[in-house]
């Protein structure tokens, strides 16, 4: 397996195929990935410069509750082929901040939110 | 009907890419202006759209990938931005100019000016992306916008001189570079990066498997086509009527006169309703496109199969996108010239957006003893040196001709 | 290295050789699949100017030809494999093989 190429910039999804996020980047302990990080916090850094900066304090900003990139353990992974399965549902794993910020907020308090298309 | 119903999704993708307000207008100044010295244009444009199309669906019916999904992925964070920030631009300008367009429909209808219109669509449009089915917005949009066809069979009434097809230069008092820019102006949109981008977001949301290879087929080899014979309709029909009488085009009125001049007043009626079609079908994509792309660039969930609730940030950036559209209207800016501006764009977008689908369509991991065959391959890499030939030509161009005045 | 580093932290990383001499950079990291998750063991640097190759330093990336030519020219010409035994991480831009 090529760290970069098969899961970096790899679409996660849960269980049934919903989409969690992207592979922003992976923490390491000594040789071995034990967590895949998401989210435009782990994405910034990744850039690096000026622009880099600019994403990473406004994913920071986003975050209210300072919980840092979603950590998903690497023991959730089921396997990578074109994707990155999990073996668990979505809803298990914590919300993005944005995303429950909207739900709670804006997005999900117009009428028809819980219709699927 | 289910059969036919399945391919309404390559329909509408290929209305948004070949008749959409900016095409009608330009299609219709490029017949007034050359004849049909243009129309082979189209054929080379409808050829490409299928080439790519054909790709990005066979790879998201088999892995499931949506196209940006891959460019982020084969390209790494950087590159996949400048291709979002290109096609993001596009994909909007494009969303106001339809926007624009359906209210300049309404105001050929109505006689009210289409700036009042405009937020009244704008609603409109925001509450079909929210409420409707996708499966529903295809269908209705797709084979409202065949009403198009009136515009062609219009100019198979009128007096089309066809053998100037085949003669490929510009009239007296026209010149090379302007015929050039029209050409690449009208090989860009029909290749126009939203297109694959709704196409294979489009197989992801009807759920499509392997097993639908077929179906992507189908609507790639019938609804590309179909769009590029409503395109050449608004040529022919402005070839017949406005080229011996030298006159120029460059309203969505005029565009649609030629048909009340063949079938009167119902001949205009339903070309007027066609363009509503069209434009509307046209602002679903851009405005759809527009989540898909910056939603898949970050990998958020995205999508009508998903309850609203579960894709926020998706809705969000749809959101945005219509509102962002319609205030750059409200500054009165020519809806049909803000089209012709995004040639600047396509420059960096099309070969982006392009290269990736041609690298995963090879690759073996992803479609097995699905990926590309020969044919695929060497018309791929053919329209890859036409697309970066078409963007490093369309900037100087567009300079020398004044954005072909 | 320190205890909890970041994949992106490696990548871009210069190389050199016990003489001091430029190898190139890391683009990408070999690992074996373990009970703990993947373990690196190799890294891929590569000379020049290239970062991704558009996934053809795999062996199934197929054509079209001329691309498929092109980038296995370069990798050929350019990227050689370390072991992760062998790289000593003394700066944290630089390593050098032993």
């Amino acid at each position: 397996m090529l760290l970069a190429f098969d899961l970096l910039d790899r679409q996660i999804v849960d269980r049934d195929g919903t989409p969690v996020g992207k592979v922003d980047d992976l923490e390491l302990t000594g040789a071995v990935v034990t967590a895949l990080l998401t989210g435009q916090q782990a994405l910034g850094r990744r850039f690096g410069g000026a622009l880099g900066r600019w994403i990473t304090s406004t994913a920071y900003r986003l975050d209210v509750d300072r919980l840092g990139p979603r950590r998903i353990p690497y023991d959730l992974v089921a396997r990578v082929d074109s994707a990155v399965h999990l073996s668990v549902r979505v809803e298990l794993l914590d919300p993005p901040p944005l995303e429950r910020w909207l739900d709670e907020h804006l997005v999900g308090r117009i009428p028809g939110a819980d219709d699927a298309g | 009907m289910r059969r036919l119903l399945a391919v309404t999704l390559g329909i509408l993708t290929a209305v948004g890419g070949f008749v959409d307000i900016g095409d009608i207008v330009s299609t219709s100044e490029a017949g007034a202006r050359f004849g049909l010295a243009h129309a082979w244009v189209l054929v080379v444009g409808v050829v490409g759209i299928c080439v790519y199309a054909e790709m990005a669906g066979r790879v998201s019916a088999v892995s499931t990938r949506p196209v940006f999904d891959l460019v982020r992925e084969r390209l790494g964070p950087r590159v996949a931005l400048v291709n979002l920030a290109g096609s993001y631009l596009i994909t909007v300008a494009t969303l106001g100019a339809e926007i624009g367009g359906v209210a300049l429909a309404l105001q050929l209808l109505s006689s009210a000016p289409y700036l009042l219109w405009t937020p009244l669509v704008a609603v409109l449009l925001w509450l079909a992306l929210w409420r409707v089915r996708f499966e529903t917005l295809e269908r209705v949009f797709g084979l409202a916008g065949l009403t198009l066809v009136v515009v062609l069979v219009s100019a198979l009434r009128l007096d089309t001189d066809w053998g100037s097809a085949t003669h490929v230069v510009p009239p007296p008092g026209e010149n090379w570079p302007t015929y050039w820019f029209l050409a690449i102006a009208l090989f860009a949109s029909a290749m126009t990066p939203y297109e694959v981008f709704f196409f294979s977001s489009g197989g992801v949301e009807e759920r499509w498997t392997p097993r639908d290879l077929t179906v992507s087929r189908v609507n790639v080899f019938l609804g590309f086509p179909l769009g590029g014979l409503l395109a050449f309709g608004f040529l022919a029909k402005s070839a017949a009527v406005f080229h011996p009488l030298g006159i120029r085009v460059d309203t969505l009125g005029q565009s649609v006169l030629p048909a009340g001049l063949a079938f009167g007043q119902w001949g205009l009626a339903l070309a007027i309703i066609g363009v509503f079609a069209a434009t509307f079908g046209a602002a679903m994509e851009t405005g759809l496109s527009a989540g898909y792309t910056v939603a898949q660039y970050f990998g958020w969930a995205w999508g009508k199969r998903l309850r609203p609730r579960q894709a926020t940030r998706f809705h969000l950036v749809v959101l945005l996108s219509i509102l962002l559209a319609v205030a750059a209207l409200l500054t009165t800016i020519d809806p049909v010239q803000l089209t012709e501006y995004m040639l600047i764009f396509s420059a960096v977008a099309l070969p982006l957006t392009y290269l990736p689908i041609l690298v995963v369509a090879n690759d073996r991991d992803y479609l097995g003893d699905k990926v590309n065959g020969r044919v695929a391959n060497v018309l791929g890499i053919g329209y890859l040196v036409v697309v970066l030939a078409a963007a490093v030509a369309a900037i100087p161009l567009m300079v020398m001709t004044g954005m072909g005045g | 290295m320190p205890a909890d580093t970041r994949v992106s932290d490696l990548l871009g990383v210069r190389v050199v050789d016990s003489a001091g001499r430029r190898v190139g950079r890391i683009v990408d990291l070999h690992a074996d699949e373990t009970d703990d998750g993947p373990r690196i063991t190799a890294a891929v640097v590569v000379r020049g100017p290239w970062g991704r190759l558009l996934g053809y330093e795999r062996a199934q990336a197929g054509g079209p030809w001329l691309l498929e030519t092109a980038a296995r020219a370069i990798l050929r010409r350019d990227m050689t494999t370390v072991p992760w035994s062998r790289l000593r991480f003394d700066r944290p831009d630089r390593a050098t093989v032993v």
